[in-house]
């Protein structure tokens, strides 16, 4: 009974990503580039079976499911090193392989359409396993495929696995000013984050633009490359899934980590930190500093290594931060650090409950070595991301007041204008809400709030099943 | 001439005084000598000290007792002093031999061998006007040293004249008294000044003194000086007319006869002990009993050696009294008259020794092997540093035979203690698993005081080592002397070589066993494995362990006996989904599932637990207290694991939960702070309790240090931080004034917990059915998260006032937004 976890990459985005997890695995777990186990990759004590199948052959396979509408990353991905890692049945390129142009309502619909083929693909994976555990999308929220096939996907998982956990990886667009690539993904944002929120257990944040600027500032890569922000990305995915591969005393499955970071179910957006960056994670880097486990934890707190770029305001605070330390970490650090942290407040928590920062200390693959001792990963749910959501729903309001590019979708939905522009105001609204709490939850009195004439967001779909 | 004196005892003692100075007189006023001085015969003979000389020297011959035991034969006489004459006048000689002749047909004559004798000492004393009475006693000395007779000087060397005679011994005042007073023995009193003039009396009675105390010096009753029994001195009869300084001294001297009888005595029942045991070898017990030990054996023999010695000056002084040296040699000298003073300066050197050998022998009564060993060794710090080196060679002896068990123990692992003389003891019994703790020990009364107690451990230490390689590790070779080994030879004179040797032996051996256990019988794979499945560091085991047995340990523990199959079979599919598969079979064979016997009010989760089987010979460890530990402690980890487990559930439910938003959400407040306690408090046992603990136990376990009790120890202590910090075990409840029983109040949180799962479960379940059917759980469920947070409160706040630190720190953990202040 592995706990095993399905990942889903969607889009052009998520493939990518997708394409870095598995390496940054591989090499982890001893893996080689055809799913073979090295001869030396002996002594891991690590879990392949969370996250890979054995074929009759022995080989290791992903259990992984590429969709994509155009075939450009998924056939890049086929003619790498690493095209016979993965298991063929379990690539989806749609035919026409047309895309979804970047319209959430493109990509949503497309995934009505080839649900057939979608969900046997998912049901085959999730037989395949003993004790599934949950799935991992990975996508971005601001294109067409990632954002609109990946809303489709989220709803489907949880009416067809309601007891299993769905968490995701979503990367958010670049929001530097208004130069960001796509000028409706505002649109195709809050359409994703309502189902985000309302179909996901849990989502991991990853802020292009906070990634932008840790490329920039922290190591001086001006023009990052999605190949080297994507390695970034999978960073923090393998060291949010250490304490699963490597089982250890505590935190060994996705439950344990999510009960403890999601007290309240919607709050459910988790920023992550990272540090130290280095130059096996991007080639231009340095900087090699003394890491202790303080340090570590101290640099977490740090907003420079947040991979979210929000403004905390005074009130912003810590819902909840789960620290995966991993390296040669001393237990009794972790108790002094603890100390220190406490004693210079140097974390925010919320007033209405207990909080604190929980400490899993996890194994590092033998098979990868890194200059640092010491590396850490922050996973936080912190109240200051509603800023991020409200920033969407700016751009989001501005565009839908001057009716631009309303009709760009229109033409793609199958619903009609009226229905259509309703789910507009209705995920907007629930974006609206997912702020309101987030706000809502920064101040004592959270446990008694509720908000007038708004129920439970997804209490019809809970009533249908 | 001494019988001339006993053929008249009855004469008055001035009858002679004044024959003989008249005699003495006469001689020097015949003598042309004299005539020089004659001018002075108006005044009183008294005054002419030549004259007084002679005459005192008169009286000292016959006051002596001389020549009981020479060979009364007239005609040796004749032979010793015609070989004098011939040597100096072949004339005189011949004119001798006629004398003699014609002497000899003489029948009036009637002690012809005593008048014969008188000229003859008489000549030899013209000679040799002194005689140096200092040589005795050192002869005496040479012949009682180590080295034996063989340094006496040889009696025919010619002695060089004592030109300096020691003088008499003051005369007391009591002594003068008792001499008559006579007015020309007054006269002469005064001219002798200090000098003793003893009566007739007392001369004999000296002598017989003399002859008694001999015999007393060989532990035999004299006829007038007698062992007094039971006192420990002598007794000189009453009736013997001394005056108290001689019998006083007759007494000190007589002390050395008692204490070398106390020294023979000993040594004679050691030896009758010894036989009496080689008689009784059909027992072995029996020997025990009887046995006088080795040692004392030893020490005997040591003792024998040095009262032969003994015997040699007890001869000696027998000699001195028998024959005087009349020998054949015209050149060789007759030796002084052993006097009572002599013969008290004579036995003191002897005296002290045998004193030392006596108050040994006291002072080991009752004791054996190291234990008598010890009690001599107390002599050995003597200021007097004759006495402790004579102390240090009894002692040498005494210890060889405990040497060479200490040897055979050290380096074979051999206990060969027939008479239990050594300071390491087995004791019987046939628990395996007690052996090494119970089957040696030390016995600390048994310990030689040249081995220290820390040396003395490492000893016991080492033997048990090599017997543990041996017999538990099958390892014979080890201790059957395959390899070189220092001797023992040195170990008693030289203390430092002895614990070298000690610590090295020590070393070798424990590093041997440690090397035996790691390598042969993989123990860091056994502490590794107690730690993976009985304190639940192999996650992922312990996950599908729990998932699977979640539900059935929730039905009454007396259901579960029937089923323990199942159990086990759990236990496997657990394994063989989980890493623990990549354990051997060495390991997983081990493991088992366990149910306490149960009662009607109990559940699964109070009876169930996992076990680790061990076996010899690393139960030495792992022995049955320390798993009992083990065990305790599985089943309060894996309680607090079922918890957060249940927890985990009821979020998952509650995440897709969609009822009425305000109570939902104040469940939801609760569970999280249940959550979090129960999350923080895994936290805490796993970095505060669990890692710290391991931390400390492989750093010693790996650097393979000490021996294997140190092991033990370590490892025992490493259980008993994790039982204390786990609230496994009352924790100072005697310091603090507060006594908190952080183990109850834990346990109500956790049923409290419990409890609440149960009813969130119920109307979760029920609530959308029969909104009705749930309200008063609904109810419970809030005062239930009511009183979760006080009680979290409380406990929180008493945690912050433990005394120890760990405690501290898990309130802080708990409480680390300060959520739990004021909240009671």
């Amino acid at each position: 009974m592995p706990r095993e976890i399905i990942t889903l990459q969607a889009g052009q985005c998520g493939n990518q990503i997708g394409m870095e997890f598995w390496k940054q695995l591989c090499l982890e777990h001893g893996i080689s580039k055809d799913g073979v186990l090295e001869e030396w990759a002996t002594e891991g004590g690590d879990r392949k079976d969370v996250f890979f199948y054995q074929a009759d052959d022995d080989h290791y396979i992903p259990r992984s499911i590429m969709i994509d509408l155009e075939p450009r990353v998924i056939n890049n991905i086929l003619q790498s090193d690493y095209a016979n890692l993965y298991n063929q049945e379990n690539i989806f390129i749609s035919k026409d392989g047309g895309g979804a142009g970047n319209n959430w309502v493109s990509g949503h619909e497309q995934g009505k359409r080839i649900h057939e083929d979608l969900l046997e693909m998912m049901d085959r994976e999730a037989d395949n396993s003993d004790s599934l555990e949950g799935f991992m999308l990975l996508h971005s929220i601001a294109g067409g495929t990632g954002s609109g096939l990946g809303s489709w996907i989220l709803e489907n998982l949880s009416d067809r696995y309601p007891k299993k956990i769905v968490q995701t990886y979503s990367v958010f667009p670049n929001n530097d000013g208004d130069s960001s690539d796509v000028v409706v993904q505002p649109y195709n944002s809050v359409l994703t984050l309502k189902r985000l929120t309302t179909d996901a257990d849990s989502v991991v944040v990853l802020d292009n633009t906070a990634l932008n600027q840790i490329l920039a500032d922290r190591l001086h890569i001006q023009n990052p490359t999605f190949a080297q922000t994507n390695q970034l990305v999978s960073t923090v995915m393998s060291a949010s899934t250490s304490t699963l591969r490597y089982p250890g005393y505590m935190n060994n499955d996705l439950i344990s980590m999510l009960a403890s970071l999601i007290p309240t179910p919607r709050c459910h957006y988790l920023m992550t930190a990272y540090t130290p960056f280095s130059g096996d994670h991007v080639d231009q880097a340095k900087s090699v500093r003394k890491t202790t486990v303080l340090d570590v934890m101290r640099r977490l707190l740090q907003p420079k290594n947040r991979m979210v770029s929000v403004n905390p305001t005074k009130k912003s605070c810590y819902i909840s931060i789960l620290n995966i330390i991993q390296g040669e970490a001393d237990p009794t650090d972790v108790h002094k650090s603890l100390l220190r942290i406490r004693e210079r407040r140097l974390a925010q928590f919320i007033p209405w409950g207990p909080a604190s920062i929980q400490v899993a200390l996890s194994r590092k693959s033998p098979y990868v070595t890194t200059p640092h001792r010491v590396s850490g990963l922050m996973l936080a749910n912190h109240t200051s991301i509603a800023g991020l959501f409200k920033r969407t729903c700016d751009q989001f309001d501005r565009l839908l007041k001057r009716n631009a590019f309303v009709e760009r979708y229109k033409k793609e939905s199958e619903l009609s204008d009226k229905d259509f522009l309703e789910e507009m105001t209705e995920s907007r609204s629930v974006v609206q809400e997912l702020i309101n709490e987030y706000e809502a939850s920064e101040s004592p009195d959270y446990v008694t709030w509720s908000t007038p004439g708004l129920s439970e967001p997804s209490a019809a779909r809970a009533g249908e099943r | 001439m001494a019988s001339a004196a006993s053929s008249t005892p009855d004469s008055p003692p001035d009858q002679i005084a004044n024959l003989l100075f008249d005699l003495v007189s006469s001689l020097l006023r015949g003598s042309a000598w004299s005539a020089l001085s004659s001018a002075g015969d108006s005044i009183s003979p008294e005054s002419d000290p030549t004259l007084m000389r002679v005459y005192a020297y008169a009286m000292r011959i016959l006051g002596s007792r001389l020549s009981p035991t020479v060979t009364q034969d007239v005609y040796h006489v004749s032979d010793t002093i015609k070989k004098k004459l011939m040597r100096d006048n072949m004339d005189s000689a011949i004119e001798f031999a006629n004398l003699f002749n014609r002497f000899m047909k003489k029948t009036s004559a009637r002690n012809k061998w005593s008048i014969l004798y008188l000229l003859l000492s008489v000549s030899e004393q013209a000679q040799f006007s002194t005689s140096s009475a200092a040589t005795l006693p050192s002869s005496i000395s040479n012949s009682f040293s180590a080295a034996g007779l063989a340094s006496l000087r040889p009696p025919q060397a010619p002695r060089p004249p004592d030109p300096d005679p020691p003088p008499a011994p003051p005369p007391t005042t009591r002594g003068s008294q008792e001499i008559t007073a006579d007015p020309r023995y007054e006269a002469r009193k005064r001219l002798f000044g200090e000098r003793p003039v003893y009566s007739l009396n007392l001369a004999l009675a000296e002598t017989a003194l003399v002859r008694d105390l001999v015999y007393v010096l060989q532990g035999i009753d004299g006829r007038y000086v007698k062992f007094a029994p039971g006192t420990g001195v002598v007794v000189v009869d009453a009736e013997m007319p001394i005056p108290a300084p001689m019998r006083t001294l007759a007494q000190r001297i007589g002390e050395l006869g008692v204490l070398y009888r106390r020294v023979s005595i000993y040594v004679r029942e050691t030896g009758e002990a010894a036989e009496g045991t080689g008689l009784a070898t059909g027992g072995f017990g029996e020997i025990r009993q009887v046995g006088v030990g080795l040692v004392r054996q030893a020490l005997s023999s040591s003792l024998q050696s040095h009262l032969s010695s003994y015997y040699r000056l007890v001869a000696v002084l027998e000699a001195q009294l028998g024959t005087p040296t009349a020998g054949t040699n015209p050149g060789s000298n007759r030796e002084d008259p052993v006097t009572l003073r002599r013969l008290f300066v004579w036995t003191l050197e002897p005296k002290e020794r045998v004193k030392c050998m006596a108050e040994v022998v006291d002072a080991g009564h009752g004791l054996h092997g190291g234990a008598l060993v010890s009690k001599i060794n107390e002599f050995r710090d003597h200021g007097d540093p004759a006495v402790a080196s004579f102390i240090e060679d009894l002692l040498k002896r005494a210890t060889y035979p405990l040497l060479t068990c200490l040897h055979n123990w050290l380096y074979r692992g051999e206990l060969i203690d027939p008479h239990g003389e050594f300071f390491v003891a087995e004791r019987e019994g046939k628990d395996r698993e007690k052996w090494w703790r119970k089957r040696y020990a030390l016995k600390k009364q048994m310990l030689p005081g040249f081995v220290g107690e820390d040396v003395a451990e490492k000893i016991l230490v080492t033997g048990k080592s090599i017997k543990f390689i041996s017999f538990a590790g099958g390892d014979a070779e080890y201790g059957s002397g395959g390899r070189s080994v220092p001797g023992f030879d040195e170990w008693f004179s030289n203390p430092p070589l002895l614990r070298n040797n000690v610590e090295s032996a020590y070393r070798d051996t424990s590093k041997r066993l440690l090397d035996m256990l790691h390598e042969r019988f993989d123990l860091p794979g056994h502490f590794k494995a107690l730690k993976k499945y009985m304190l639940l560091a192999q996650g992922d085991f312990v996950q599908a362990l729990m998932d699977a047995l979640n539900h059935i340990l929730s039905m009454p523990a007396t259901a579960l006996r029937p089923i323990l199959h199942t159990l086990t079979g759990i236990l496997d599919t657990a394994v063989r989904s989980s890493n623990a598969q990549y354990d051997g079979p060495a390991i997983l064979g081990r493991l088992d599932v366990q149910i306490l016997p149960a009662n009607d009010l109990e559940i699964g989760w109070d009876v169930f637990y996992l076990d680790y089987h061990v076996d010899t010979p690393l139960d030495v460890i792992f022995h049955g207290a320390v798993m009992n530990e083990y065990r305790r402690t599985f089943m309060f980890l894996w309680k607090v694991r079922g918890v957060e487990h249940g927890l985990g559930g009821a979020w998952s439910r509650m995440a897709k939960e969609q009822m009425g938003a305000s109570h939902v959400r104040l469940w939801r407040s609760t569970l999280n702070q249940m959550t979090h306690f129960i999350h923080e408090l895994q936290h805490y046992l796993l970095f505060e309790v669990l890692e710290s603990a391991w931390a400390e136990l492989t750093k010693f376990v790996n650097k393979k240090e000490g021996d294997l009790d140190e092991l033990i120890k370590k490892h025992e202590a490493y259980l008993a931080k994790i039982t204390t910090r786990a609230f496994l075990k009352d924790t100072g409840a005697a310091k603090g004034n507060e006594v908190v029983d952080f183990y109850a109040m834990l346990q109500e949180l956790l049923a409290l917990i419990t409890k609440y799962l149960g009813e969130l479960g119920y109307v979760l379940t029920n609530h959308d059915r029969d909104p009705d059917s749930t309200i008063l759980a609904e109810l419970s469920l809030e005062s239930m998260g009511a009183q979760f947070t006080s009680q979290t409160s409380e406990f929180t706040r008493r945690l912050s006032k433990a005394g120890e630190e760990s405690l501290r720190m898990l309130a802080i953990r708990l409480n680390f937004n300060d959520f739990y202040n004021d909240k009671r």
